[in-house]
Formats: C-alpha cells, sequence, structure tokens
C-alpha cells in the first residue's frame, strides 16, 4: 500500500540552520506527531511537505506523487490535504461566511453540511468579522476548514498551542473521529506533546534540524524510562556504560537522569534506583539539550 | 477545477478585498480630479491619465499589502491552486481594476464638467482612456514581477524605484510627444502597431517572469 505521505533524505538550508536528512512515512489511518522544541525546525518541515518550500535534497511524495515540480499532480495532491498552520491566515476584516466561500471554491469534494456542524460544534459566532475572533476561535475556524472537504491527509502545525485545556480535547477528540470516518492521517507538530500522548501512533522528535528518532509512540514510551537516584552514584558510576544515561539533571537531593536501557541499569543497581515510566515530555527535554548531558 | 474559474474566483476574492477601499478610492479619485483637472484635453498629459494611473496602481498595491500583511501567499499557496494561476489572476485583476478607475474617473469627469464645478474640465476621450490604460498596465508589468519575487513588504522599497524610473520616463515621453504636437489620433499606423506589438511583448515578458519568481519563492 502506498504510504500517504513519505520523506526520503529531505535536506533543506537555510542562513544558520539545516534541516538534515529527514526520512519517514505516514500510512493511512494513522497519526504521526512531530516534536521538538521552538527553532528545532518542525515549522519549515510542514513548509516543505506542503510545497511551501522547495528542498535542496531528497524527494517528498504525498499519495504517491511528487509534486515539486510537476504543478498538475499539486494542484490534485493538495485537494485532498487539510491543513492548519500556526499562524491562521485569515482576513480580518470579513466575517467567517465571506472567508470560508473564498476558501471552498478551490475544493472539489466540499461538505457545506460538515462546515456547518463543525462550525456549530465550535460555538463559532457567525456575524462578526474575523478581528473579533480570538487566537483559539480562529484556529478553531480553520480547523473547521481542513476538516469539510473529505481531505485524507491533515497537516497541522501547533494547533493546539492557543486553546485552553477543553478546546484543546475538543479538537484532539474531533481528529480522532475524524481519521476513524474518513481513513485519514493527520501530521500534527507541537511542543505540547501530551497531545500526542494522547491521540499519536507514531513520534518523530526534531532537534537542531535532526531527526532523533521517528517511532511508534508506544515503542517510545516502552524504550525510555525515568532514573533517580543519589549523587554518590552517580559521581561513582559516572553516566558510563554501568549507568548508560541519555540525558541526567542534578539537584541538592541527586539525579535524574532518562535512560533507553533500563535492562543494564537494572541489572547494575537493582533497588539502589527509582525508575519510572517517562512522558514524551521527559524525553523531549533530555534529549534535545535543554538539560545537562552527560 | 478548470484554471478559467479558479482564476476567475481570485479575481472576485480581490474586488472583495477591493470593496473595503472602494470609498476611500471614490473619494481618492474625486480629490485627484479636482487636483489634475488643468490639464490640456488633447494631450497626453490629461488628468484623466494622472489620475486613473494613480488610483489604479494604488488600488492593485492595496490588495497586495493587505495579503502580505496577513500573509495569504501561505495560505493560497496551500490550496489546490498553481502558484501560476494565482500570477494569472493577479494579472486579470490588475487589469480589471485599470478598466474599473478609468471608467470612476470618466463618471466623476463627467459630473464635474457637466454641473460646471470647475470651468477648466472635459469629458474624457477615447485616447484618455487608451492612454491610461497603456501607461497603467506598463507599471503594472514593471510592479508584479518583483512583487512576486520579493513579496509585499521586501518588495515596497524596490517598486518606490521602479515607478520612479518608469514614472520619469512616461513623462518625458509625454512632454516630447506633446512638443511634437502628436496625439493618439494622429500618430502613424505603423508607429501604432508598434507599440501595440511593444506593449504585447513587455507583457508576455512581465507575466512569464512573474510566474517564474513566484514558483520559486519560498512562502
Amino acid at each position: 500500500m502506498v504510504p500517504i505521505l513519505e520523506l526520503q533524505h529531505v535536506t533543506k538550508t537555510f542562513e544558520g540552520f539545516t534541516l538534515n536528512d529527514i526520512s519517514l512515512q505516514l500510512e493511512a489511518g494513522y497519526i504521526l506527531g512531530c516534536i521538538g522544541p521552538n527553532g528545532s525546525g518542525k515549522t519549515t518541515l510542514i513548509r516543505l511537505i506542503m510545497n511551501l518550500l522547495k528542498a535542496d535534497k531528497g524527494s517528498i511524495h504525498l499519495f504517491g506523487t511528487s509534486v515539486a515540480d510537476d504543478t498538475h499532480a499539486e494542484r490534485s495532491v493538495k485537494d485532498r490535504i487539510g491543513f492548519v498552520y500556526d499562524e491562521p491566515c485569515l482576513y480580518d476584516d470579513i466575517t467567517p461566511k465571506v472567508m470560508k466561500d473564498l476558501i471552498r471554491t478551490y475544493y472539489t469534494r466540499w461538505d457545506e453540511q460538515e462546515f456547518s456542524r463543525y462550525f456549530e460544534l465550535f460555538e463559532l459566532p457567525a456575524n462578526k468579522p474575523l478581528k473579533t475572533y480570538s487566537q483559539g476561535m480562529k484556529m478553531k475556524f480553520v480547523t473547521a476548514i481542513a476538516l469539510s472537504h473529505h481531505a485524507q491527509l491533515i497537516v497541522m502545525d501547533e494547533p493546539t498551542s492557543g486553546l485552553d485545556p477543553v478546546s484543546r480535547h475538543e479538537i484532539l477528540e474531533l481528529l480522532q473521529d475524524y481519521i476513524t470516518r474518513e481513513e485519514a492521517s493527520v501530521f500534527f507538530s507541537t511542543h505540547i506533546t501530551s497531545d500526542l500522548e494522547r491521540i499519536a501512533d507514531y513520534i518523530c522528535l526534531i532537534n537542531h534540524g535532526q531527526q532523533i528518532f521517528t517511532l511508534q509512540k508506544d515503542d517510545v514510551l516502552e524504550q525510555y524510562r525515568i532514573v533517580r537516584g543519589s549523587l554518590e552514584i552517580l559521581d561513582t558510576a559516572g553516566p558510563d556504560a554501568r549507568l548508560p544515561l541519555v540525558g541526567y539533571t542534578k539537584h541538592a537531593y541527586g539525579f535524574e537522569g532518562l535512560t533507553d536501557d533500563v535492562a543494564t541499569i537494572e541489572k547494575n543497581f537493582g533497588n539502589q534506583l527509582v525508575i519510572e515510566r517517562c512522558s514524551l515530555d521527559d524525553i523531549m527535554l533530555y534529549m534535545t539539550k535543554r538539560r545537562v548531558q552527560p | 477545477m478548470n484554471t478559467v474559474i479558479t482564476i476567475g474566483n481570485l479575481v472576485r476574492k480581490d474586488f472583495i478585498l477591493q470593496k473595503r477601499t472602494l470609498f476611500f478610492m471614490l473619494f481618492f479619485i474625486i480629490m485627484l480630479m479636482f487636483s489634475f483637472s488643468s490639464g490640456s484635453n488633447t494631450t497626453f498629459t490629461s488628468p484623466y491619465i494622472t489620475v486613473s494611473i494613480g488610483a489604479a496602481i494604488f488600488w492593485t498595491m492595496s490588495v497586495c499589502s493587505y495579503e502580505g500583511f496577513y500573509k495569504m501567499d501561505r495560505l493560497f499557496a496551500s490550496l489546490p491552486i498553481s502558484r501560476a494561476e494565482l500570477v494569472y489572476a493577479r494579472y486579470t485583476s490588475g487589469f480589471l481594476t485599470i478598466i474599473n478607475v478609468i471608467v470612476l474617473s470618466g463618471i466623476f469627469g463627467g459630473l464635474l464638467t457637466l454641473a460646471n464645478i470647475r470651468p477648466d474640465t472635459f469629458i474624457i476621450s477615447w485616447e484618455d482612456a487608451l492612454t491610461s490604460f497603456f501607461v497603467a498596465t506598463i507599471l503594472l508589468y514593471g510592479y508584479l514581477p518583483i512583487y512576486f519575487k520579493l513579496g509585499y513588504l521586501q518588495s515596497r522599497m524596490v517598486n518606490i524605484a521602479v515607478f520612479a524610473l518608469l514614472g520619469a520616463l512616461i513623462v518625458l515621453i509625454s512632454l516630447l510627444v506633446d512638443s511634437l504636437g502628436v496625439t493618439v489620433s494622429t500618430i502613424p499606423i505603423v508607429v501604432s502597431i508598434l507599440a501595440i506589438l511593444a506593449w504585447i511583448a513587455l507583457f508576455i515578458c512581465s507575466i512569464t517572469l512573474a510566474v517564474k519568481f513566484y514558483e520559486k519563492r519560498a512562502l
């Protein structure tokens, strides 16, 4: 089966930043969450996927088609993509109805009933100009548009960043419902990793333009563990082969670290250390050099 | 979707955006008509030409600036529309804006003349309309490739220079033609044909460059 999205060795260089050798694929019916700190390259990756930027190297296939230099293919591929960007691109002076009418004409499978359903569900005011909308309301509006033309791939760049927890939960539930109904896939970038813990099937971690990993979420959460212990253990064993830590931080009462080799640690230290399941937040924090590393 | 329908929808979008500034533009045209109505009605320095060109370019640029401010480039390039269609649509709406402005300034000039508010105003002639259209479109041919290459914000400074250069060139040609006592209707047919061919060549160069620039631009 042809993947909905496939990137092979994609590289893009700007002055002072390189998104380097990114490879991943996304099958129909799955959600891939792209995580990484601000400036890691998530938005650049999305701009490359949407052909807003051209890759210097590598290839991007959407629905099995490369759209880089084929405008005809690009049109038919984009008809099958819904998108939500971190900054909603909307004309502020017009009403949501006029804005929606400006967009819907380009989609061959626009579903007005579906749009009305989302619009009502989000309780958006219909007659007020978009400049009166809050950031969260604008995000809901563009999400309603993205989900109203039976898109088979939804590309979202930080869609939940301006939303309160209730709205975030609402949108995540809608996304899950949408991919079940439409057999669609979602490429979702965020730094709110708890959102992805709830809905993602795959996680891609990017830092400083480098792809750290792309793995199934359950495998990621199974592979890594948080380790806590005294400073004496850290100082004597050190973060080496006996105490393999991806990253750690010291505090007054001991240390906390992330390991991807829990078996070795359990073998060498037994119950001297506390070993706990970790969150995606922990993994991102320790793997993106935001804390002291060995 | 058919390219013609797509371009039609994009042009409609530009007109919806232009509606925001409609009253300002009407006021702007009336003010310009008052300011420039002392020109000649037989030469290239007719007030209708100055007013039409100024208003048409200003109106086109206002839509471009509005889109640049809200980063609408990114939205439209993400929709099932090719970048070439976005360029064709902007040229089409530019042409239609120029025609609209010529018609509006003709109407206001006519009203001023009929009401005898200013004794030196006169009804627009087909020569004024034609000259306005040609000169305004040439300015558009200079403006749009730079806009599509750099985006609105970055293109502002370059465009000031381009407009100044083209404007100076057009004024020089107008003065030269005026001093020779030539009007549009007295231009030899060969010269007219050559001028039309040059205008078409400029259009092809401009739109080709604009498509090339826009297809390569990072959004």
